[in-house]
């Protein structure tokens, strides 16, 4: 089922009230949860007084997961131009796992730099993992390329979101290399969050994302983590 | 020697085996050297590197560099390490080169082409050739007639049926009953396969194919059931070296491997492990869609098209015929073949990726009855288009031409003008011999050519089918998603055209999808169809014919809501008298036979009808059809086999989430032994479907004892339903459908 916006939109407007998302995410749950990928671009057109938010989206997907419904779907409740919106994401699909590892790997930089992209999303990277059937050796060479061409993002500032369908296997391979490199965990299905910069971890299972009753100990959350760390 | 080139396969050691069928009926088998090469592109320094790793490695027989076209839109030609391998160590030499370049740095090429293929090409042969050839001092074939030819000459085939019964269950999968019955019958000819005991019959079987000698054997299930269920009861007996059933003198084997499941087009199939045999021919029908749709004269048209052994064929999907016609151009014109496929799609913006991923134009139908309406039909739309406007892999969005002046409608992508495209160049010869079938059938004068031109013409048609949505496949060697958007965008354009000519030629569209319009005005007759057509292919510059006038046609609305119509939901009489039926009940491969010949029946009697006001008197006489197939099935006097719902099994059994009807059987012909799949079809019938017991609620056809054992009530529901679908337009309901039949001259209730 999907989650209605407006209560996702709480937590994005603490990290993304005042400037462009700066931070990796990582939203895992199942596919028909996810709805970040269609909020995110939505956000930034909601302030009129600060067009310079309006920023390129590049958004590369590969469960089919662009649904440009959704977006006209969530832009009834506000005053925006959806066709806007659907300009500033430049999108590109990957239909296998190589062409997904060849979108990351050798074609994401370029287009950044082409499109002038400020955010990132990436869709369906671990169910095509997955159905690839990679024999180890290959799978672990991959992940460190793709990890290497990630890990950018965390260490020049750059906002990135990517999409993870849950796994309940602690020792799934894809999802442990991915987890090191983003700044927050949103376990939709579990209601968690898991804040990670600096260093330091905090880890709350009684937060609710998706609760408005919940907003004090959301504070709290981000507090912790001296206001502005996540901004 | 002259004869046809019969199959080609791998043989022992660096060997393919060419099996020849003489002019004058025998068989020869002949072995000729062959080793498979394979292709790396890379860095120049790496390329060196790996050369010198390889030239350590035994299993790499042969090294050099060449210069090859490593992509589709290539003008020059790459450095390349050619690597010629022992023939079954391919994988050992890929795995070896991906581990030294990191799994990335290499792109490996011409890996996975089967090798009888590759055989065929290098050769530039195919099967059922007729070719003279010469055995000494190395193989030689000369040519004896043309890939091109449509009035070819084949060898006389000898056709077996051979079918394998257990005592037990047949179909479960441990095969522990033994055989009860063979049946065995030669061009026509039953022959008996008794014996006193299992070894005996098995013994008697081998003895009764080497005596006959047939070149075909044809199988129903043969995949899955008959072979390897002999070859484990000749294992348990203890003979499985005498179980030999091809010319060669190599036994059948058991074979470990399982099938595989895989979705086309949103459904998922299921494809049981193949059983091939040497020198001679297996097909097993249930197995082989070709076979099925165009029977063997489709079948070997379409082996000698895409240049691929019969027996492989057989068992190839359409969208693999396909794959197999682009590798034949593609070595033929020097260009790789990528094993992994990483051409991604062009980042563009959502906003035009709206625009561009659409289907083909479609007018929603006006529902309810029609009178003079005619249908028009684009031939071969998509394969035309693709021809017309150069619609390819490395022909849209062109490196070379940006500034293009053939652009595609809508979308603005650009199209090359230089070349041409390798999709119309491997779609030229595929029309053409359509085109050459369609005219021989209709001038031949006998009913056994006008057969096999039909046939051979729809195996083709087949294969054009599918070469547009193979531009879009995730896994085609060749695809590329914005040449599939642009076939769609020319589509949309010109069916728009037409329907604007339709409309201001006085016509309604009643109808229109990708490349059909129904078109309507009053007393319409077929020269006025013409003359349409003629107008819309003096505009368009595309082939458009009429289909036919209609009687009548009806398009029936979406049953939960009757103001939403259904896209090519429909049914009709043409004014000859022809029925025209889509997406009702009774072209779905889901519906049990009775309930599709009771709703044929129906339309039947319908299509008597000239008029509405006919049409209405018809729909009374109409009902008490309807009637006599319920009391048919209350009585039970209907057999099992035409209550069976075909159903192919959405997930593997056990891990669907619902006890839903095809689940429950599933189940059922589990704990009975049976294997089953994902994409594997299932029969079953309705046995109680209330019971609060779930096991009593259907049975598998294979389970049944008692033959009459169905829920009847079921059954009349569903009936109505079949009834309700076509009848809506006017009215009738399930439950005034009922009522008039079943509780005569009882008035409908009213509902509150």
């Amino acid at each position: 089922m999907k989650k209605a916006p407006w209560r996702q939109l709480e937590i994005l407007d603490d990290m993304t009230s005042d400037s462009i998302l700066r931070d990796t995410i990582l939203e895992r749950g199942e596919i028909t949860t996810f709805d970040l990928p269609h909020i995110l671009p939505i956000k930034y057109f909601l302030n009129p007084e600060r067009p310079e938010l309006k920023v390129q989206f590049l958004w590369i997907d590969g469960d089919n997961s662009f649904d440009p419904y959704r977006i006209f779907q969530i832009t009834d409740n506000y005053e925006i131009e959806t066709e806007a919106i659907l300009k500033g994401i430049q999108i590109s699909r990957a239909f296998t796992y190589h062409q997904m590892f060849s979108l990351i790997v050798e074609k994401m930089w370029s287009a950044v730099r082409e499109s002038g992209a400020k955010i990132v999303i990436v869709t369906g990277l671990p169910s095509l993992f997955a159905e690839s059937k990679l024999r180890e050796g290959e799978a672990l060479k991959h992940l460190d390329a793709i990890q290497e061409k990630l890990e950018i993002f965390r260490n020049e500032n750059k906002g990135l979101l990517l999409t993870a369908k849950l796994c309940n296997d602690p020792g799934n391979v894809i999802q442990s290399k991915l987890e090191t490199i983003f700044d927050l965990i949103l376990d939709v299905e579990k209601n968690r969050v898991r804040i990670q910069k600096g260093g330091e971890s905090f880890d709350r299972s009684t937060f609710k994302i998706n609760s408005g009753k919940h907003k004090t100990e959301r504070t709290k959350v981000l507090e912790k983590f001296d206001g502005g760390t996540i901004s | 020697m002259k004869g046809w080139l019969f199959d080609v396969y791998p043989g022992d050691g660096d060997q393919i085996t060419v099996c020849v069928k003489t002019v004058d009926g025998d068989i020869k088998f002949f072995n000729d050297d062959y080793s498979p090469a394979i292709y790396v592109y890379g860095g120049r320094k790496d390329l060196k590197t790996l050369k010198a790793i390889l030239e350590e490695d035994e299993n790499a027989k042969k090294l050099s560099f060449e210069r090859r076209r490593v992509k589709l839109g290539d003008s020059n030609r790459s450095k390349v390490l050619k690597v010629v391998c022992k023939m079954d160590k391919i994988f050992h030499i890929v795995q070896k080169i991906e581990k030294s370049g990191d799994y990335h740095n290499y792109e490996l090429y011409n890996v996975d082409i089967p090798q009888a293929q590759d055989y065929l090409h290098e050769n530039d042969l195919f099967p059922l050739e007729k070719i003279k050839i010469s055995a000494l001092p190395k193989i030689k074939f000369e040519p004896l007639e043309s890939a091109k030819s449509v009035r070819y000459d084949l060898p006389p085939l000898k056709i077996a049926n051979l079918s394998v019964k257990a005592k037990r269950l047949s179909g479960e999968k441990r095969f522990r009953g033994p055989i009860e019955k063979i049946n065995l019958s030669v061009d026509g000819k039953d022959i008996s396969i008794e014996g006193a005991n299992e070894t005996e019959r098995i013994i008697k079987l081998v003895k009764a194919i080497r005596k006959s000698d047939p070149d075909i054997i044809l199988t129903e299930g043969g995949d899955s059931w008959d072979l390897p269920y002999l070859a484990k009861r000749a294992k348990l007996n203890e003979i499985s070296n005498r179980l030999i059933l091809g010319r060669e003198p190599r036994p059948l084997r058991e074979r470990r491997s399982e099938g595989t499941s895989y979705f086309s087009y949103g459904r998922i199939y299921y494809k049981p492990p193949p059983h091939y045999l040497k020198g001679r021919i297996h097909v097993d029908v249930q197995n082989s869609f070709i076979y099925q749709k165009c029977g063997l004269q489709g079948l070997i048209e379409l082996s000698r098209m895409t240049r691929t052994p019969l027996q492989k064929t057989a068992r190839s999907s359409i969208g693999s015929a396909m794959t197999n016609l682009q590798l034949y151009w593609v070595q033929r014109n020097g260009i790789l073949i990528p094993w992994k496929k990483s051409e991604t799609e062009n980042f563009k913006s959502s906003l035009k990726l709206l625009e561009a991923d659409r289907g083909g134009f479609i007018y929603e139908p006006g529902t309810g009855f029609h009178k003079d309406v005619g249908e028009i039909d684009f031939a071969s739309f998509y394969p035309t288009l693709m021809k017309k406007h150069n619609l390819s892999p490395e022909t849209v969005l062109c490196d070379c031409c940006p500034e293009s002046k053939e652009k595609v409608p809508d979308l603005g992508y650009n199209i090359c003008e230089e070349r041409r495209g390798f999709i119309p160049q491997v779609l030229d010869p595929v029309l053409e011999k359509r085109r050459k079938y369609k005219k021989l059938a209709a001038e031949t004068r006998t009913e056994e050519g006008e057969d096999t031109y039909k046939k051979r013409q729809k195996a083709l048609k087949w294969i054009l089918v599918t070469c547009f949505g193979y531009l879009g496949y995730r896994n085609a060697k060749f695809g590329k998603i914005e040449a599939h958007e642009s076939v769609t965008s020319f589509a949309r354009k010109n069916l728009r055209k037409g329907a604007k000519i339709a409309e201001e030629e006085g016509f309604e569209i009643i109808h229109g999808i990708v490349d059909s319009l129904w078109v309507k005005k009053p007393k319409l007759n077929i020269s006025e169809l013409n003359s349409l057509c003629r107008k819309i292919k003096k505009e368009t510059k595309l082939p458009i014919s009429p289909e036919g006038k209609y009687r009548w046609i009806v398009f029936p609305p979406s049953k939960e809501n009757i103001r939403i119509p259904v896209v090519n939901r429909y049914y009709g009489v043409f004014e000859t008298g022809e029925l025209r039926m889509r997406g009702i009940a009774a072209r779905r491969s889901d519906t049990p036979k009775v309930l599709a010949e009771a709703q044929k029946g129906v339309i039947g009697k319908l299509s008597e009808a000239n008029d509405r006001g006919e049409f209405e008197e018809k729909i009374r006489e109409a009902l008490k059809l309807v009637e006599s197939y319920a009391n048919r099935i209350r009585k039970k006097t209907i057999r099992a086999e035409k209550l069976a719902i075909g159903r192919k099994l959405s997930r593997d059994p056990g891990s669907y989430k619902k006890n839903v009807k095809s689940a429950i059987a599933a189940e059922q012909l589990e704990e009975a032994g049976f294997e089953l799949h994902a994409g594997q079809r299932i029969r079953y019938v309705v046995t109680n479907a209330d019971a609060k017991n779930s096991h009593h609620r259907v049975r598998p056809v294979q389970l049944l004892k008692r033959k009459k054992k169905y829920d009847s009530r079921w059954y009349v529901e569903k009936l109505l339903e079949t009834v309700e679908e076509i009848l809506l337009p006017f009215n009738y309901t399930k439950d005034k459908i009922k009522s008039e039949i079943l509780e005569k001259g009882k008035q409908e209730k009213l509902k509150p």
